[in-house]
């Protein structure tokens, strides 16, 4: 009897375990919810994104009185600059007349050198200041379209000038460099720039010193002859001479 | 134990990243109902058809001064505008537009049925009232189907400001309907001899409100808006050489950037206004150089014995497009901004330069000479393809992109003297903007002005 209940009494058991364990893995697997630990890091990531948003805040405010700071600089710097560049305007203009004066009182050394280095890049000069006359003893050169080398017509030409120079040696130059309209205005400013300097170079090498020649390009600026054809773009590519009178 | 921990941290961090998934998603649905933007968005985006649009004349309050000429010029300036806009066709028809207006006057309300029944998809509708020198303009946007006001706003200024209420009207319907920046509120800078002199000249996008900015009485060339919009970079020969100077355009102030002997240009802001590339030959011949916009810390770029001109600074501000004949004709390069990568871009054609970038950067629009006439071009940077935008008409010059990359302001000799014309980017669509007897050359188109 003991025995059978125990029997039974295990049985039961075995069916309880069994249920038991079925209805556990029937059921739906809940994941084990943390609630505090969520409802933790949520607060925890709340209070972060104010903390945050505070900090981005105190931020923007100082970064707002920075910019106005440095705005009120800049504005004052700006004002400081141009009267900078008002005094290196005039500076350079002084600076400029100075240099003129000393080139004339030129030492013989320096002219020496520079007919040495034929193949070093001459650098432009300039006249702002001076006054400028054609004279008829100066005749214009021509070039092909997008050159600047001295065409073998142009020489006889450059020798004449070059002459007449060695003839006057007081007398300073301006060669303007031009180009027609069938060109860019960028690159012929460019290709004008080249035409004076491969000019003044010529006449560099015939003996003219450096210092007597002030070069400038006007691009297709000024063209001598205003129409549209291939002869007065023909016309329009050349290096103009003028005789500096101040 | 240190498992079991460590996947309960996993399940709590991945619920957070949930809440925050909603949180967001919830956000972005609050925004889209809050902001309807998006929702005419898409109506754009399906198809691509241009949005018809109705504009009747705006109302002028009651014995105001010049009411018929206030009427009819806003509507023509938004008109205008929105045609420009590409995204937008506006209903021609005047006669029933002003006969509906005067429908909708006379109900009190408006007759959105008989709006849609001229096609229109949009209307807008401006009521101008005028105060002393004050112009008031409220400006008013409905969408005809459902019968609803899309977006309304009030705009106040003194006379000057009246074209510039319109173009703000404009720019907020193409934002509105498009998610793009418009360009009614951009400018125009370009070079004209009106004076016989070449001086500086800016207008607004559409060539109105023109005005003459140097007055140097010698030769002005190459002005280039700052990307803030606020000066003007440009070539003079006042002082006797193609120095490069500053201009302030709300007061005109002028600020020597480079005087070096010889030639200063032309020049090209980089794209966050900070410092110029420029062409100098004070070294012997045209190099590129690079220098903040007041001239200081120079850098030189290129070193050959070859012109070096016409350089473009690229949107993101990485490279320097630049003209160069160096291999024995001027050809358009490209350098990174420090001098380094060097690279020819184009080999097609004997002559080119003026090299403009398109504002994402993946195009570049320049003029080409061949036999004879002047033509504008666009190379796709990535496929290296080349279109032809111009042809048969003249010549074509200094093409400039506008800030949305739509268009494409230049200048043609097709009509006599050069003057400004703009195209969409892809050739079509070519007309004047501006006429002036002094002719116009060199334009550039600035970013949004507000």
């Amino acid at each position: 009897m003991v025995k059978n209940n125990v029997k039974y009494l295990l049985a039961i058991m075995f069916i309880v375990f069994s249920v038991s364990v079925f209805i556990n893995s029937c059921a739906p697997k809940k994941p084990k919810v943390d609630q505090t630990a969520i409802m933790r890091e949520q607060q925890r990531a709340a209070e972060e994104a104010r903390l945050k948003a505070e900090e981005e805040e105190r931020r923007k405010f100082e970064e707002a009185i920075k910019i106005e700071q440095e705005r009120k600089a800049a504005e004052e710097e700006e004002k400081r600059k141009f009267e900078e560049a008002m005094k290196a305007e005039q500076k350079r203009k002084a600076a400029e007349e100075a240099r003129l004066k000393a080139e004339e009182e030129g030492k013989r050394g320096i002219e020496e050198e520079k007919l040495k280095e034929e193949e070093e890049e001459i650098k432009p000069q300039i006249a702002r200041e001076a006054e400028v006359k054609v004279v008829p003893q100066l005749d214009d050169i021509h070039f092909d379209f997008d050159k600047s080398d001295i065409r073998t017509d142009a020489r006889e030409i450059l020798q004449k000038n070059a002459d007449w120079l060695q003839n006057n040696p007081d007398i300073k130059i301006q060669i303007e460099g031009h180009c027609d309209e069938k060109g860019t205005a960028e690159y012929n400013l460019a290709l004008g720039e080249r035409r004076a300097m491969s000019t003044k170079k010529y006449l560099i090498s015939l003996g003219i010193s450096a210092d007597r020649i002030y070069t400038i390009s006007y691009g297709e600026e000024l063209p001598i002859d205003p129409n549209h054809s291939e002869d007065s773009w023909t016309k329009n590519r050349r290096a103009h001479f003028l005789v500096i009178t101040k | 134990m240190n498992k079991k921990t460590s996947v309960s941290d996993q399940r709590s961090a991945i619920k957070v990243l949930l809440f925050f998934l909603l949180f967001t998603v919830h956000c972005s649905l609050f925004s889209a109902f809050a902001d309807t933007s998006d929702v005419y968005l898409s109506i754009t985006k399906a198809g691509g058809a241009k949005i018809k649009i109705a504009i009747p004349d705006f109302l002028v309050q009651e014995g105001a001064i010049d009411r018929e000429n206030f009427s009819k010029k806003s509507s023509e300036i938004l008109t205008n505008d929105l045609n420009n806009s590409g995204f937008f066709k506006t209903i021609e028809n005047r006669d029933i537009l002003k006969e509906i207006d005067a429908k909708d006057k006379k109900t009190g309300k408006i007759n959105f049925n008989e709006w849609t029944s001229l096609g229109a998809e949009i209307l807008a509708k401006g009521h101008i009232t005028i105060e002393g020198g004050k112009i008031n303009i409220e400006c008013r946007l409905y969408a005809l189907k459902s019968g609803e006001q899309i977006i309304g706003y009030k705009y106040g200024g003194d006379r000057t400001t009246f074209r510039q209420m319109i173009h703000k009207f404009s720019d907020e319907i193409t934002y509105r309907f498009t998610g793009e920046n418009g360009i009614a509120q951009t400018m125009l800078t370009f070079v004209s001899k009106v004076t016989g002199n070449k001086e500086v000249y800016i207008s607004d996008y559409d060539g109105q409100n023109i005005r003459k900015i140097t007055d140097d009485k010698s030769i002005s060339l190459f002005p280039k808006w700052s990307p803030d919009g606020k000066n003007i970079i440009y070539a003079t020969y006042r002082y006797r050489n193609p120095d490069l100077y500053l201009i302030d355009v709300a007061d005109g102030k002028k600020t020597p950037v480079s005087i070096f002997p010889g030639i200063n240009a032309p020049a090209s802001w980089s794209p966050d206004g900070k410092r110029l590339a420029v062409s100098l030959s004070k070294d012997g011949n045209a190099e590129i150089y690079t220098m903040d916009f007041d001239g200081k810390n120079l850098s030189r770029l290129t070193k050959s014995r070859s012109i070096e001109t016409s350089p473009a600074w690229s949107p993101n501000g990485i490279e320097i497009a630049f003209t160069s004949d160096r291999g024995g004709s001027p050809q358009v390069y490209i350098m990174g901004s420090d001098g380094t990568n060097l690279r020819r871009l184009t080999y097609q054609g004997k002559y080119n330069d003026q090299s403009s970038w398109s504002p994402d950067g993946n195009k570049i629009a320049y003029t080409s000479l061949n036999g004879g006439q002047f033509n504008i071009f666009v190379i796709d940077l990535v496929s290296s393809k080349v279109q032809q935008l111009t042809s048969d008409t003249g010549d074509n010059q200094n093409p400039v992109w506008s800030p949305d990359g739509r268009r494409i302001a230049f200048s043609s000799n097709r009509d006599g003297k050069y003057q400004i014309y703009a195209m969409n980017s892809d050739g079509t669509d070519q007309r004047r903007i501006i006429y002036l007897e002094g002719g116009g050359y060199s334009p550039s188109w600035s970013q949004r002005i507000e």
